[in-house]
């Protein structure tokens, strides 16, 4: 038995959810609690199978071939006439993604405990969003990854569609188009890169592009396609609707994993496939990284929604890990790639510490809070750490990889890098600005009735806050699990080749 | 296109079996309804024995398709062979389960469609489509054309006293009518062109004569007014959306998929058939420039352009699906305009695909129309709300519509992969055909999503009952979870469907 789980590690983690989901079918759609427990047992056991990944990683294998870089691999033929493969595996760029999703999702499941509206649909399309995230983490094949990109589509547009806000059927469909339009540029470009290469294996597709014509036109339809899930500034106009429209958990999800989506695709295929055109564009990536790094702060400072500034803040942080990808030094690719992951704790813990506020007071009015600590004392010190986590204080986690990214990026641009460091500052201002108007000052006569966090809530958000101080002080096991494989990125980027 | 073995008549007669069977089976209803009395048990016998006879229809066919080799008989008249036996599946597959629907919807049973003459139509109108997949001569072709087009008009028609089932009659006849006057002048002048009816004798005399570049173009064009028609594609589409509402609902099912497959599998024959070369595997145009690809790539791209468009604003379920219908029929166009070996396969796959995805939508169709009483997309509204059956119903119709979108791990993808897949293999000439289906599928999300989120994202307005009819449903909820799985499996596990494709490209060998 823990032969046949080592050996399919990667497909119990990515099916075992869909499996959950299927049986959820049979169980009769009154039973509420049992719902809500199986599945957070379902999402639990991937997290368990991710712990044993933790454990047993090469860290120091480099490399993009099955057994060196890539680990616990497994490629069976699915598709003989297409030579297409079940192929997956995970290197140091993945496993940290896959670890995170695997956190995330029973984080999320004790969030959505208070739905009530259609609980077996809802638990049965979450875990279907499980099995699709982690396919794309872990899929090596082109088109395999294209498929489950796809698959996170539609639970997804559901979950916002049906448990949403008000303005949810707007916010679904955005949402739906924007991704939909991405992911049919990256077609033909799979379908291009199919015909003239004949394989859809990312391992053979590693920089084996140079021969390709439209190269040029090849990259700006998968960065495009990745843009707008990270999502960069002209792209981004979906996320802030289905951030606030979407209910707490599927926020949690949407800015934790899914954006993380995009930079990963990024890294996975812009990068390795057509290393030569990445470098030319560097200079437009690190850009488009300033670009968010500011726009999203400076939005996020005007917003009285509590969930719409987490949402541009979300935007803002993003924009580090485009800079700090943008620079091809370790440093700031290791920031990056760090940055990613801190972003998805941080920023998790900051969708579920609004859903707290907004199931008791029922809006998200910034301006209208006030004096909440010494209503709710554990809400407010949970809320101080994960803001200050949220603008960089040294000792948290995010601190670690912003400095990282500044300091890779401002080997290569000088200018971008100072401008986008005044982003710093403008976070700061929100983050603290926010917590002013939220818990300081005078407390409102009608919320000093509100109670503090039930031991759901603590549950969801402790682990989080544990691993924003755990990994600000000692980042090293997490640091530790990429720096090889993007070592070798980075390598077949400035070498143009492997 | 080597020459095959060329069989006389007597000796035809057993490669033709599902054909006489059909025939015989017809004329033995015919005689039978006769002698029938007014009363439902009666039509019950028929449609039972009905739906036994395209049964073994298709066993017949499947007979004669392991049976073995390509061959052509009555004198050239007719080509069997891997194609036309396939295609000739898949239509024999949409009136099966034409008859099913029909069978079980009390539209068609509750009105005064329980007449026995609708299903002898559908089985002369099956016919029809058996004779026009496997016609290897052009008054062959014409023929059996127009056996499909005249019994289509009277099935249109055929509910009595109904104003918009007569309109839709009366514009299905008048479009008809002049398409198939016009493709009978192409074919006139294709035939005083080269002298003969025979495709292969007129393959044989381009392949080998230099001939007036113009003359064949119109003749070209002509042909295509016959057969665009047929399909719905632009701009012979016209006829389509009114049919289709007019049309009692089962009727507009097997519309949309069984004439469009047979239509497909003609223009394949002639075109491929007549115009392309296969030497050594290698696949070129014959016709000496006329650019006929350019022509079926615009027309594709109007096709899919307009359906899309016009679907977005439909207020009727079954004008939305007749629209996109028509924008499915250009995804197809771009497999034959693609004048790849692989477009035969990527056309074959997207049929099969097609058949299993609008069908399916359209079953949900029919009991929603039974349910309810209301085939407007607002009667939609809520659908998933509503009970247990509401909520199956409308899950299936979800996946049925994102399928027809083309969204992994739907089949409806895998087909609209291999259809830009077919268009790429030609090279940079058609990369802007690829451009315009990938946009039209962004289009055409938008209105399909629209129903989905009236189904699930709307509570529904007060006051709709729940579904009464339990009983006597399971059948179709049955149907309609095959349809389901099959969308799904070959959206995740394709190949043994792809094996069949390429053995139905084989016909140009």
């Amino acid at each position: 038995m823990p032969e046949f789980i080592g050996e399919h590690i990667l497909t119990l983690i990515i099916f075992i959810p869909l499996f959950g989901a299927l049986a959820l079918l049979a169980v009769p759609g009154e039973r509420h609690e049992f719902i809500r427990r199986a599945s957070f047992a379902v999402t639990l056991v991937p997290l368990v199978l991710s712990v044993f990944i933790f454990m047993n990683f090469d860290r120091g294998a480099s490399g993009f071939v099955s057994g060196e870089g890539l680990q616990f691999v497994e490629k069976y033929s699915w598709i003989e006439q297409f030579s297409m493969n079940y192929f997956v595996g995970i290197d140091g760029l993945s496993v940290s993604m896959v670890m995170l999703c695997a956190l995330i999702c029973p984080v999320c499941i004790l969030a959505s405990w208070n739905i009530d509206k259609g609980v077996k649909g809802y638990f049965f399309l979450f875990l279907l969003l499980e099995t699709g995230m982690m396919g794309v983490f872990c899929a090596l094949d082109f088109f395999l990854f294209f498929i489950f990109w796809e698959v996170m589509l539609l639970p997804m547009y559901f979950l916002i569609g049906i448990w949403g806000g008000p303005r949810k059927e707007y916010a679904a469909i955005k949402f739906f188009l924007y991704t939909l339009v991405g992911s049919v540029m990256m077609l033909l470009v799979i379908i291009y890169f199919y015909l003239t290469l004949h394989t859809f294996d990312m391992t053979e597709l590693v920089a084996s592009g140079s021969s390709l014509n439209y190269r040029m036109l090849c990259w700006w339809a998968l960065f495009i396609a990745f843009a707008i899930k990270i999502p960069l500034f002209p792209f981004h106009t979906w996320l802030p609707d289905a951030h606030v429209e979407a209910p707490t958990a599927v926020s949690v999800v949407l800015a934790a994993i899914l954006l993380k989506m995009g930079t990963y695709g990024i890294l996975r295929i812009n990068y390795t496939m057509l290393p030569d055109i990445t470098l030319q564009m560097a200079t437009a990536m690190a850009v488009f990284g300033m670009i968010n790094i500011i726009y999203g702060a400076l939005c996020a400072m005007a917003q009285r929604d509590l969930k719409k500034l987490v949402a541009y803040s979300s935007i803002s942080h993003m924009g580090y890990v485009m800079l700090g990808m943008a620079s091809f030094t370790a440093e700031g690719l290791n920031g990056a790639v760090f940055q990613m992951f801190n972003h998805g704790i941080i920023t998790a813990m900051l969708f579920l510490i609004v859903g707290v506020i907004y199931d008791r007071a029922h809006h998200r009015e910034i301006d209208s809070f006030g004096g909440l600590a010494s209503a709710m004392p554990n809400y407010a010190a949970v809320t101080f750490l994960a803001f200050f986590a949220a603008l960089g204080l040294p000792g948290l986690n995010s601190f670690i990889s912003e400095v990282l990214v500044l300091i890779g990026a401002f080997q290569k641009y000088r200018l971008i890098t100072a401008v986008s460091a005044t982003g710093v500052i403008i976070t700061a201002a929100y983050c603290l600005w926010t917590l002013q108007r939220i818990f300081l000052g005078k407390l409102d006569e009608k919320y000093s009735m509100l109670s503090d966090m039930n031991t759901r809530e603590t549950l969801s958000l402790l682990p989080l806050a544990l691993l924003v101080v755990i990994l600000g002080v000692y980042p090293h096991p997490v640091l530790n699990l990429m720096q090889s494989a993007l070592g070798f990125i980075n390598g077949i980027i400035l070498k143009g080749g492997i | 296109m080597q020459s095959p073995e060329v069989l006389n008549n007597v000796e035809s007669l057993r490669y033709l079996m599902p054909e006489i069977f059909l025939s015989v089976s017809i004329i033995a209803l015919l005689l039978l309804s006769f002698f029938r009395r007014e009363g439902s048990s009666d039509i019950r016998f028929f449609y039972l024995s009905a739906i036994c006879v395209i049964t073994v229809a298709i066993f017949l066919e499947l007979f004669t398709y392991a049976g073995g080799q390509a061959v052509t008989i009555f004198y050239g008249m007719l080509r069997q062979d891997a194609f036309s036996h396939l295609f000739k599946l898949i239509c024999l597959a949409a009136t099966f389960l034409f008859l099913v629907f029909a069978f079980t919807s009390r539209e068609t049973t509750g009105r005064s469609l329980r007449s026995m003459e609708y299903i002898l139509l559908i089985m002369a109108n099956t016919l029809g489509m058996l004779f026009l997949v496997s016609s290897a001569n052009l008054l062959m072709l014409y023929l059996s054309l127009e056996l499909l087009s005249f019994t289509s008009y009277i099935l249109t028609g055929f509910v009595e006293r109904d104003d918009k089932a007569t309109e839709a009659a009366v514009k299905y006849l008048l479009y008809g009518g002049i398409a198939s006057g016009v493709m009978a002048y192409g074919l006139s002048l294709l035939y005083g062109i080269t002298g003969s009816l025979d495709y292969f004798v007129i393959y044989n005399y381009l392949s080998s004569n230099a001939v007036s570049q113009s003359l064949l173009y119109v003749s070209v064009i002509f042909v295509l007014a016959g057969f665009g028609y047929k399909i719905a594609a632009f701009p012979f589409h016209l006829w389509c959306p009114d049919v289709y509402e007019g049309s009692p609902t089962p009727f507009t099912a097997f519309l949309s998929v069984g004439p469009k497959a047979a239509g497909i599998a003609m223009a394949f024959r002639f075109f491929y058939g007549i115009l392309l070369s296969h030497e050594g595997g290698e696949v070129l145009d014959i016709s000496g420039g006329i650019e006929w690809p350019i022509l079926i790539a615009i027309m594709s791209a109007f096709t899919m352009t307009i359906g899309n468009l016009a679907a977005l604003q439909q207020v009727n379920m079954k004008r939305l699906l007749a629209y996109s219908s028509i924008a499915h029929a250009g995804y197809m166009l771009m497999a034959l305009a693609s004048h790849t070996r692989f477009g035969i396969n990527a056309a074959f796959f997207y049929l099969v695909v097609y058949l299993v995805m609008n069908l399916g939508a359209f079953l949900i169709v029919i009991i929603v129309y039974d349910e309810y009483h209301t085939d407007t997309i607002d009667g939609y509204d809520g659908l998933a709300w509503r009970g247990r059956q509401g909520a199956f119903l409308a899950s299936m119709f979800t996946v049925y519509l994102f399928s027809l979108t083309g969204i992994p791990p739907f089949a409806g993808f895998i087909g609209k992969f291999y259809l830009l897949l077919s268009v790429f293999k030609q090279g940079s000439s058609l990369y802007w055909l690829a451009v315009v289906a990938i946009v039209n599928t962004v289009i055409s999300l938008y209105y399909y999503a629209r129903i989905v989120k009236l189904m699930f994202f709307s509570s529904g307005r007060k006051g709709i009952p729940h579904p009464a009819g339990g009983a006597g449903r399971y059948f179709q909820y049955a149907v309609l979870t095959c349809l389901t799985l099959a969308t799904v499996i070959l959206g995740i596990y394709w190949a043994p469907l792809d094996n069949f494709g390429k053995i139905a490209a084989g016909f140009i060998d």
